[in-house]
């Protein structure tokens, strides 16, 4: 305990002198009206009656005094400003990071390590000075500033109150960025905007950084910041998750469909998990797995092919991070194509279109080369209604808002371009491994004539003949194109003159079927996409349907008017589970995702011991002990004031008696 | 003594209504002359109460004539002896009687003087001792002559002398030892207590009578503010900060101290009568002393 003289020393003799000067008040009698009466023997009596205990009655009379000189002898205690050296408080400027993420919904300490985190926030709130400022940000894959600096206690408080839990991953460079262009000077918090002021001065600052330590190795210049790590959790703390789950069909048995999952094991102890399938909450299988200290293992589910549904795997497992136990996978819907294909006559692509598995995914309207200048196709062309325009040696003037294949033919403009026809030509390379181009062998066709071409950037290359590119497709906007550089047929005066012998190839309707699924969207081949919490999600949706709903696994519903927007971009990924796109028309099931949290980083949830910020290490500290002064004089005060009050309690009842 | 102050004192309308009266006593006592109160001796009263046979020596003149010639046995006529009764007035004339409007000491005076007028017409032996430092005793007065002297003497007194309760009432039983009817006119508030004095006057077998004096200041104090009280008599000083729950609580004391009093009193056949100085003698003789049998 130690003491600072506030006052001077004529200050201290007025202050000393107010204690006699009550005691000297209160020995100075009221002055009564003197009354003769007979006796005052009754009048004794009754007052005698009124102070039974005489003890009480003497303590009560000088109670008032009692009660006076101790509030004078707060004060002069508080004018002295007694304090120690405490060891929980903080520095002048602190900014307490609080991760939100995933993994510290982990129970292995009471309630949740972000009740905890939030617990020491407070502490550490509690004994900042009052000329100490603070700020807190949640963080979790980004930043949240909660409050700004502010020296007010009470708001800080509200502000680490109101942090809630969320799916996401941990990133702490967005929150250091967040911190740093708060703290350091001729930095801003917003890049670009130019009305961002500054908002701190240029004092260093300390960035407590309350987390689980699963935030990687954040690249960022600290700055003016020091940074303290304030680990959250128990390096015992057990968990096993599903870091990966998706489904398949079996490209063998086009009946079944495989789903596969990894499930890993982040703890020191050997577990033995219990991993069961669903399909739309229906047990479908279960498996045990054994799991080693730090090991993962894959497991697979052969099941019975789906059109759709939900499929979700579950963990049963008593350990401290529940969020990672559950993994949802799902088969996309069954798709409805539109096709307009674009000819002035063309049997084996008609022949090829007919085939019964194109048939089950795409309604085919085939109209002559003319009827592009048609302005109800032009509409359409610009409506996006239309899954794939297929055009057999003609053009548009305008590219149509959906994917295109071009036979013999290039898309209007400038950024595609051919060379010269020759021939023969000779395949010399097949891209098997894209999509369009899978079980399709060209090695056994004969090529009379044909161009190579220049596709615009980002174009992946399908066919390369002896003379260049042969067939390729490139990304224009939302959307692919692609473009065949050969004719199928020469119209010519006797007749019609064949350029390849393809359409006689059993490749030739297997390009096609590939060129629907593909470019019309119908790869349904495999199982719905999956994104992490929190991450945006951009969907091709067909812009015929022009108000579409999503809806999130609590059922919540998002709807989105579509203005010819190629893209859906949906960004409320917060919740695990399957979201489900809908026509908001007449309710068509047209799409399906599902949020899941793989991430072996947000699973591993053992706290580090230490962090690297930029080049910088930081070590765990348990305790954050800095010597400030704490002082008492605010108590003394509310002492003062509850003593005055309970006098002047006193004094009225004594009053009224 | 001027006609006046006699008149104050006993107004002619009460006196009209006391001559019909008479003093009660619970007990028959002995007395020294004859008067007009009836006594367990036999004795020479109109009033005949009983026969015996004849011995010789006895009176003849009450022997039953008329008896003797229808039995032929001699046989005494007994009759109720007549005596007088000693009546001793014991007031209070302490500094602190001398208060109320009027004062008690002066509703004590009246009381007094109605009650010996009784006592006077019935021939009853009526004497007054003012208590106080040195007791103030009045001769032995008897008869309805004897009216101007007693009212003489009992103005001649004023409450003037502070002493103790308990040694003034020793000096009177000491000096009067015979039995009789003493009524005692106090306000009880002597600060040493009451309680022996009064077992003194019961040692001595009389009949007592406690007639409480309070003026109406005392029952219902017309106080307010912050006041000290001053005792007329020792000067003691009481601080006070009136406010109606202190009003109440004295009220309260008052009541038990009253209540105290009549318990003491009734448990030694001491009748206690609680009376007021604002109350009008008329009143309090003809009605009140009379109901609670003093008076008849």
């Amino acid at each position: 305990m130690s003491w600072i003289n506030t006052l001077g020393w004529w200050q201290w003799l007025l202050m000393l002198s107010v204690p006699p000067l009550i005691i000297m008040l209160y020995f100075l009698k009221l002055r009564r009206t003197p009354i003769e009466v007979p006796s005052t023997f009754l009048w004794r009596r009754t007052i005698e009656d009124l102070h039974v205990n005489s003890i009480w009655q003497r303590l009560r009379r000088n109670l008032l005094l009692l009660l006076q000189l101790l509030a004078v002898l707060a004060i002069i205690l508080a004018c002295l400003r007694p304090g120690y050296r405490g060891e929980e408080t903080l520095g002048a400027r602190s900014i307490f990071l609080i991760d939100n993420s995933a993994s510290m919904q982990a129970t292995d300490v009471d309630g949740s390590r972000l009740e905890e985190a939030k617990a020491k926030a407070r502490e550490m709130v509690g004994s900042l000075e009052s000329s100490d400022a603070a700020m807190v940000i949640a963080f979790s894959d980004r930043a949240d500033v909660r409050h700004g600096f502010t020296s007010d206690k009470r708001k800080l408080r509200e502000a680490i109150d109101a942090i809630q839990p969320t799916n996401r991953l941990s990133d702490l460079n967005e929150a250091l960025r967040a911190a740093a262009g708060l703290a350091n000077p001729g930095r801003t918090s917003q890049v670009g905007d130019t009305n961002d002021v500054q908002v701190a001065d240029a004092l260093p600052a300390t960035l407590y950084i309350l987390s689980d330590g699963g935030f990687g190795n954040p690249q960022t210049d600290l700055g003016n910041l020091s940074a303290e790590y304030i680990p959250i959790g128990l390096p015992s703390a057990r968990n096993v998750s599903i870091t990966a789950f998706t489904v398949e069909r079996n490209p063998e048995r086009p009946d079944r469909m495989e789903a596969f999952a990894r499930i890993e094991n982040f703890s020191e102890e050997a577990i033995d998990v219990q991993s069961s399938l669903y399909l739309d909450k229906e047990l479908l299988d279960a498996r045990n797995v054994s799991l080693e200290p730090f090991s993962n293992t894959g497991i697979s589910f052969s099941i019975n092919a789906l059109e759709n549904g939900e499929l979700r795997l579950e963990l049963d497992v008593d350990d401290d991070l529940k969020v990672d136990n559950e993994a949802f996978a799902g088969i996309e819907p069954p798709k409805q194509l539109e096709i307009v294909f674009v000819s002035s006559g063309n049997s084996a692509i008609e022949a090829a279109l007919a085939t019964p598995y194109v048939q089950d995914l795409a309604s085919v309207r085939i109209i002559d080369p003319e009827s592009l200048f048609d302005p109800e196709i032009v509409k359409l062309a610009q409506s996006g209604q239309i899954d794939l325009f297929i055009y057999d040696g003609c053009g548009p003037e305008e590219m149509p808002k959906s994917n295109t294949l071009f036979l013999g033919s290039i898309p209007p403009g400038e950024k595609w371009q051919t060379t010269e026809e020759k021939g023969p030509l000779f395949i010399i390379d097949t891209n098997r491994s894209h999509p369009i181009m899978q079980y399709v062998d060209m090695g056994n066709v004969n090529i009379v004539n044909g161009v190579a071409l220049t596709p615009p950037e980002g174009a992946a290359e399908l066919l390369r003949s002896d003379l260049g590119i042969l067939a390729c497709v490139a990304p224009r906007e939302a959307y692919q194109d692609a473009v065949l550089g050969m004719r199928l047929f020469y119209q010519g005066d006797d007749g019609v003159i064949p350029n390849t012998d393809w359409p006689r190839k059993r490749s030739f309707p297997v390009f096609f079927l590939n060129c629907v699924e593909y470019l019309g969207g119908a790869v349904s081949a495999t199982g719905t996409r999956s994104v992490m919490p929190g991450n945006t999600i951009a969907l091709n949706i067909p812009a015929r349907y022009e108000k579409i709903e999503i809806e999130d696994p609590t059922g919540k519903i998002t709807l989105f008017e579509r203005h010819e927007d190629p893209q859906v971009v949906f960004q409320e990924t917060e919740e695990l589970g399957f979201y489900k796109i809908k026509s908001a028309n007449d309710s068509r099931l047209l799409e399906a995702f599902s949020v899941n949290m793989f991430s072996g980083r947000e699973s591993r949830i053992v706290p580090a011991p230490e962090v690297s910020i930029g080049a910088q290490e930081v070590e765990a500290k348990g305790e954050i002990q800095q010597l400030v002064r704490v002082e008492y004089w605010r108590w003394l005060l509310a002492v003062t004031l509850v003593l005055l009050s309970l006098e002047w309690f006193l004094y009225t009842r004594r009053v009224s008696l | 003594m001027s006609s006046t102050a006699s008149q104050d004192l006993l107004p002619p309308d009460l006196l009209a209504r006391l001559e019909r009266m008479e003093l009660v006593s619970r007990k028959v006592f002995r007395g020294r002359l004859k008067g007009e109160r009836r006594s367990k001796r036999k004795g020479q009263s109109v009033e005949f109460a009983d026969f015996r046979n004849y011995v010789p020596g006895d009176d003849l003149r009450f022997v039953d004539w008329n008896l003797y010639a229808r039995l032929d046995r001699l046989f005494l006529k007994l009759f109720l002896e007549e005596e007088d009764l000693h009546v001793y007035f014991l007031i209070d004339a302490s500094p602190s009687m001398d208060f109320g409007e009027p004062t008690k000491f002066f509703a004590a005076q009246q009381i007094a003087a109605a009650l010996a007028f009784v006592g006077l017409c019935r021939g009853d032996r009526v004497r007054f001792e003012f208590l106080g430092a040195k007791n103030l005793t009045s001769p032995v007065l008897r008869g309805r002559s004897q009216m101007w002297r007693m009212t003489e003497f009992i103005q001649s007194v004023a409450p003037t002398e502070i002493y103790n309760l308990t040694d003034a009432v020793k000096r009177f039983c000491m000096r009067h030892t015979g039995k009789g009817i003493a009524i005692l006119i106090s306000d009880l508030m002597d600060k040493s207590g009451y309680e022996s004095a009064l077992r003194l006057l019961v040692g001595r077998q009389m009949d007592i009578f406690v007639l409480h004096m309070l003026s109406p200041s005392e029952i219902e104090p017309d106080i307010v503010g912050d006041l000290k009280l001053v005792d007329c008599e020792d000067h003691d000083e009481a601080e006070i900060s009136v406010s109606p729950a202190l009003l109440k609580k004295y009220q309260a004391t008052l009541a038990t101290f009253i209540d105290q009093a009549k318990r003491f009193c009734a448990q030694r056949s001491i009748t206690y009568l609680l009376t007021r100085s604002n109350q009008s003698t008329q009143v309090l003789v003809g009605q009140y002393l009379r109901e609670r049998g003093l008076v008849r």
